[in-house]
């Protein structure tokens, strides 16, 4: 007896763009390395905004890329991994909102960029904790 | 809630590997399962007792803090 594994209700990119995904993190490092020792390289891009958005690329790939097998679990961790992340970058950007009033204005509290990438790693961190150490709490 | 699965793996002599396949999840799952720290869907348990051939409730106990 055999069972046709239940449909995605999202989207996801097949399992070996993870691959590709930290690929293009590794490439983003190395941008970055050569802009910041080499005058002419990229010279244009003061705020290293080619090295973030790679960045964000690899990391969004990483994100929104299946396990080997997609299962009920996979899914219900993944979700929860949604909600406490949001949480989390909403706690963040409250925290640099309330830094920047009272303090020496710190942007990069504010950089869509800086917010997306927290998002994206902090997704990637709780994600690979709750598949290891899930519990189920309901 | 505890479960049997253990036991009646052992009776039919399949792994987890094997229990994962026939019902369509990943060997972790069936693993966080048998350990009590996951509890399947309604559906992954009719087929988890499907495959023993058994009714949910002899494969799945409730207990007093569930």
């Amino acid at each position: 007896m055999s069972y046709t594994p239940v449909k995605r209700q999202v989207y996801l990119l097949p399992n070996y763009f993870k691959k590709i995904g930290i690929a293009v993190i590794i490439g983003a490092v190395a941008v970055f390395i050569i802009q910041t020792q080499s005058e002419n390289f990229l010279a244009f891009d003061e705020n290293y905004g080619i090295p973030g958005t790679i960045l964000l690329t690899g990391l969004a790939l990483i994100n929104f890329a299946k396990e080997k097998v997609e299962d009920e679990r996979i899914r219900r961790i993944r979700y929860r991994t949604w909600a406490y992340s949001f949480y989390l970058i909403i706690t963040y950007i409250l925290i640099g909102r309330i830094l920047n009033h009272f303090g020496t204005p710190l942007h990069f509290f504010e950089s869509p960029t800086s917010i997306l990438v927290m998002v994206l790693v902090i997704n990637i961190g709780i994600f690979a904790g709750n598949k290891e150490f899930d519990v189920d709490e309901e | 809630m505890k479960n049997n699965i253990r036991v009646e793996r052992a009776i039919l002599n399949i792994t987890q590997q094997e229990l994962a396949d026939k019902v369509g999840v990943s060997r972790q799952t069936i693993n966080s399962i048998e350990t009590e720290r996951y509890v399947p869907s309604t559906v992954l348990a009719l087929k988890i007792a499907a495959v023993f051939g058994k009714t949910v409730n002899e494969i799945f106990l409730l207990v007093e803090k569930d």
